[in-house]
């Protein structure tokens, strides 16, 4: 039973649905930059130009998602080795999926004008980056022992999350055929001779 | 043909006398050699904001000191008013509307034939070389690349190369770029593309940027959004590149300070803080974008002026080191901006299409060897005049179709009639007629200047046109526009741009 663990965790299927959970937030934030920087680029030379930046971003999008996914791969083979798949991907996928958000939310805060006059407020406070940042990190510790305790603890947060990843994962194939036509708009652009 | 001379003429020729027999004699040889050309082109520095040129701050002391061995032009104007169009005027020796290089894209380029038809092509025997921090320029030189010996790729001037990245994506540089810079660089914003590596970047950049942050507190200097660079990598590569090359050569050097952002060395912070200096208030232009304080405008100059100095001062080192080595015996050094800068009127940089002095106006200096004394010129010139200038002086011919022409001294025919003309036409289809743009006539005291379109700023235009003229020698701030089209000094300045137009057969879409 050990070794067929074992085995499932070496397994590529056991990376892929690891990879397709990293893939998620790491997707949305960046299709979210790519969008809003298409108008900016065409504006400024072609639409063209923009599909081609859209390719390239999406490219690094995937390397950084399956640069990540074996980071992630590799540390969850430190977790007890009596854990079932679907417990190794709901712990892995939440921890990860709450560091990426609260990366998100971060950039977010910086990255739009909405929520930059928060921000000016904020920093209007005294001690503003200490206090923003312990507050940050202790809210981030706290939403990672809350999802630990309730995949660990209770048999429901397991199969909550188990089914959560499972739809993400659905997702993931949708930005993986994007990734693709990155790819192919990357290739194209360097096929061609511009100069 | 009437030949002779009036009074007139003859107190004109006369009073160009002196200064003929100042000039060294540097036509086609020196010693029986070919001389040496190095062009220095400061990205963005404005005649206006120069000591030089009298600007109460002394923002350039090192080149005041050293223009007593040059020749100053006091009237010498960009030919646009942004990097691509008027760099492209410089190297081809033509306005914008012949080149079209006037879209901010590098890929919708200058016209084909002026890949081939440039001051690299026009000067065969000799060894040319070439390196910029500007992208803009950047991507002119790779266009005309086939006549240059050398040109250093422009990452190698960065603080940390990418030099993986522009050889993998080497035929697509400024998209992929552009996307690893979002990618990865952008976190000095607060965000970026990449959720995770761009943070492990950064921690990399920090490491490798972090000797240079003493030396730069208002941050390193930085192109292509977040590349860093110090100007002192470019200086040194110029100084030994000049003392490794061939000769005779031809040297383009286009170094991005002071361009924004105004990022000083540690020596010249707070230089001009409180220094009593008021610039002067002006109203807000039509093209203008949003509205700017006024302290921070005189904010803005300060960093502007301060970062100049860095500029001025790297320029003296690289005399010094090109004099020391008798790199200058035998060299004739150009040293100019491809335009201006601005503070006021709404208009920060220079992102309108204005033409206001302080946008267009820049300096000129030429230091031909062996100079000894001071030339003041105050004839009008352009940066579509270099060319012939340079291939006047490396004894070569001129082209048919070029459209400036000798500058004094080396031109010793009287020119006071001369009109020059800065262009843009960035909304402008690159083919049929011009629909969105600014045209500029400068001629005798005057300055005039033609916006039309509706594109863009542009559609600020009251009847999608507007006229400006100014007298520079009773208005040097261009605080009073004198345009009346029932006046006949207004009249005459629209003619003279029809008639331009029609010598150039070209059309202008009329609005109402």
């Amino acid at each position: 039973m050990t070794e067929k663990i074992k085995n499932s965790r070496l397994s590529f299927g056991y990376w892929f649905k690891l990879f397709l959970i990293v893939a998620f937030p790491l997707h949305v934030w960046g299709l979210l930059m790519i969008f809003r920087d298409i108008e900016f680029i065409t504006e400024r030379t072609n639409l063209w130009d923009a599909f081609g930046y859209s390719g390239y971003s999406l490219l690094f999008i995937l390397v950084e998602s399956i640069l990540l996914s074996v980071i992630v791969w590799a540390l969850s083979l430190l977790l007890p080795k009596g854990w079932g798949e679907s417990r190794m991907l709901a712990v892995t996928g939440s921890l990860f999926s709450i560091l990426a958000g609260a990366s998100i939310v971060d950039m977010a805060f910086h990255a739009f004008s909405e929520v930059r006059i928060s921000k000016q407020y904020l920093y209007g406070l005294k001690n503003f980056t200490a206090t923003t940042y312990a507050l940050i990190s202790a809210a981030v510790i706290a939403a990672m022992v809350i999802s630990l305790l309730l995949i660990l603890k209770t048999n429901k947060g397991e199969k909550v999350f188990t089914e959560i990843f499972e739809r993400v994962s659905m997702l993931g194939y949708l930005y993986l055929f994007l990734d693709a036509a990155g790819i192919a708009i990357v290739i194209l652009r360097n096929l061609s001779e511009k100069y | 043909m009437d030949n002779h001379l009036t009074r007139r003429d003859f107190l004109k020729l006369a009073a160009l006398l002196p200064v003929s027999l100042y000039l060294p004699k540097i036509t086609s040889s020196i010693n029986g050699e070919k001389p040496n050309v190095l062009v220095i082109i400061f990205d963005s520095w404005s005649a206006s904001n120069t000591s030089l040129y009298g600007y109460p701050r002394k923002t350039t002391p090192n080149i005041d000191k050293l223009a007593k061995n040059a020749i100053v032009y006091h009237n010498h104007y960009a030919s646009g008013h942004y990097t691509y169009p008027s760099t492209a005027s410089f190297l081809t020796g033509v306005l914008p509307w012949e080149h079209k290089g006037y879209w901010s894209n590098p890929y919708e380029n200058i016209q084909e034939p002026y890949y081939q038809k440039n001051i690299f092509h026009y000067l065969p025997e000799y060894y040319r070389s070439a390196c910029t921090h500007n992208s803009l320029a950047n991507g002119l030189l790779v266009n005309m690349a086939a006549g240059i010996d050398k040109l250093l790729p422009k990452y190698n001037l960065s603080i940390i190369p990418n030099k993986w990245y522009d050889r993998l994506f080497s035929h697509d540089e400024d998209i992929s770029i552009l996307s690893w810079i979002r990618n990865l660089e952008n976190l000095e914003e607060g965000f970026a593309n990449s959720v995770f590596l761009s943070r492990f970047y950064r921690q990399f950049r920090e490491i490798s940027l972090a000797k240079y942050r003493e030396q730069f507190p208002r941050g390193i200097p930085a192109f292509s959004l977040k590349d860093n660079f110090v100007l002192e990598t470019a200086i040194d590569w110029v100084a030994e590149n000049l003392q490794e090359s061939a000769t005779p050569f031809f040297s383009y050097i286009h170094l991005l300070p002071p361009h924004s952002p105004y990022r000083t060395r540690r020596e010249f912070v707070d230089q001009f803080k409180s220094d009593g200096f008021i610039p002067i208030k002006k109203p807000h232009h039509l093209l203008g974008q949003k509205p700017i304080t006024y302290q921070e405008q005189v904010g803005s100059r300060r960093m502007y002026d301060e970062y100049l100095l860095y500029a001025d001062s790297e320029f003296q080192r690289l005399m010094e080191n090109l004099a020391q080595k008798g790199g200058l015996e035998n060299t004739i050094v150009i040293l100019t901006s491809d335009h201006g800068e601005m503070f006021e009127r709404g208009i920060p940089e220079h992102g309108t299409p204005s033409f206001h002095n302080p946008l267009v106006h820049v300096p000129l200096l030429i230091f031909p060897p062996g100079q000894q004394e001071r030339i003041d010129i105050h004839a009008l010139t352009t940066t579509v005049d270099l060319l012939p200038t340079i291939l006047h002086l490396t004894g070569n011919p001129t082209p048919a179709g070029l459209e400036g022409e000798l500058i004094p001294p080396f031109q010793t025919e009287n020119r006071s009639e001369r009109a020059i003309i800065t262009a843009d036409f960035r909304l402008s289809p690159k083919s049929g007629p011009l629909s969105d743009g600014t045209i500029m006539i400068r001629a005798y005291d005057y300055k005039f200047t033609y916006f039309f379109g509706t594109k863009n700023k542009y559609s600020k235009l009251p009847d999608s046109f507007g006229f400006e003229l100014f007298d520079l020698a009773n208005d040097r701030e261009e605080m009073e526009n004198l345009f009346d089209p029932s006046d006949s000094l207004s009249q005459t300045f629209l003619q003279m741009m029809e008639d331009k137009l029609l010598e150039k057969n070209l059309e202008l879409v009329r609005y109402n």
